[in-house]
């Protein structure tokens, strides 16, 4: 039920009841004025002037009870309304705190899907920079191998002349054959029986 | 029946070019000869007036060889150098001409007509490989150096 269908079912019965009370006056003063004409035919004056006191006290009484009604009715309008004020606040504030919550919530879900998002983005980016790392030490390595080859294959390939520039440098062009004599001929002579067997028996 | 025999090469003639160059002027000389004969049948003078045998023919066999002796000569040469047996050395320079000659007698007092090649490589760095048709004596200096081609290798991985 709502805020306004509850104080529209108050009103109507703070309506009802002033009906009945004002029905219940109206009757109360129809009696009192027979009973003033009664008295007034057949009564004294002295009778006359009390009913009339009474008439009076009645009126005020009735007065008084008409604005204590009316006071309670808008005592009672007010408690209800301020019930229903509470209630709604009461209603707007539940309403409220469920929306924060449910806003919270929602916040607090985005913000963990935010750093699961990040965390993921984060490694991502990690091991796309460790394959990079990963791939430029390979290309150091690819291009120090190339090169290291390429320095033996130039090294093998012009060992001998590295090794006789060396030795002619380091001997300062010394060595000549006329010094080489004792050597070649020791050698000579210490194989001469196999060049005596390859010439002898050559082809002659 | 010819007087010439060829004993054995002289030890100034060491390999088969040498021989080569040997049998050129022989041919050289014989055909000047025929010129001049040719020009004396026909009563006109030679633009060559005398035939001298290459001054090398002299030097090695002699004053007394005879235009017979030196076709027998060619012949033999010719056929030295299809048959005597060839030594190839190898040496780390070009060696003078006492060594030269020095290597051609060890070898000759072998065999007085085996033939010495001798061709120069620097990258030996010393000694002498001697080549036959049957085998090859390394006694180059590169061949005994303990640092080769494999040990660089292995240094160098080793960087």
């Amino acid at each position: 039920m709502s805020i306004s269908d509850t104080s529209n079912s108050n009103i109507y019965q703070w309506i009802i009841t002033l009906l009945v009370i004002a029905i219940v006056l109206f009757i109360v003063l129809i009696i009192a004025h027979k009973d003033s004409k009664r008295l007034n035919k057949h009564q004294r004056p002295a009778v006359k002037a009390e009913t009339h006191v009474n008439s009076i006290q009645l009126k005020k009484a009735s007065e008084e009870a008409l604005n204590k009604a009316t006071e309670q009715m808008i005592s009672s309008y007010k408690i209800n309304f301020e019930r229903q004020l509470n209630q709604n606040m009461n209603l707007l504030n539940k309403t409220f705190k469920d929306n924060v919550s449910s806003a919270t919530i929602e916040f607090q879900k985005s913000l963990q899907d935010f750093q699961i998002k990040s965390k993921t983005m984060t490694e991502e980016a990690q091991a796309q920079i460790v394959k990079a790392t990963d791939l430029a030490e390979q290309q150091m390595q690819d291009i120090a191998k190339s090169k290291k080859d390429a320095l033996i294959h130039k090294v093998d390939s012009s060992l001998n002349n590295i090794l006789v520039g060396y030795l002619n440098n380091s001997l300062e062009g010394t060595i000549d054959l006329n010094d080489q004599q004792d050597y070649i001929f020791e050698k000579l002579e210490k194989n001469k029986s196999l060049i005596i067997e390859d010439i002898t028996n050559a082809k002659f | 029946m010819p007087n010439f025999k060829l004993k054995g090469l002289p030890k100034q003639v060491a390999n088969s070019a040498q021989i080569y160059q040997i049998i050129s002027y022989i041919d050289n000389s014989y055909s000047n000869k025929r010129s001049i004969e040719a020009s004396n049948r026909a009563g006109v003078k030679s633009h060559i007036e005398k035939i001298e045998l290459p001054e090398i023919m002299q030097h090695f066999f002699g004053e007394k060889i005879s235009w017979e002796d030196l076709g027998n000569l060619k012949q033999e040469l010719v056929e030295i150098i299809k048959t005597a047996p060839v030594v190839t050395l190898t040496l780390s320079s070009i060696p003078s001409s006492s060594l030269r000659t020095k290597f051609v007698a060890w070898f000759r007092a072998i065999s007085p007509i085996v033939l010495v090649e001798i061709i120069v490589d620097e990258s030996i760095m010393g000694g002498v490989i001697v080549k036959t048709e049957r085998r090859k004596l390394d006694f180059s200096i590169s061949s005994v150096l303990p640092l080769g081609k494999k040990s660089f290798k292995e240094i160098i991985d080793n960087v």
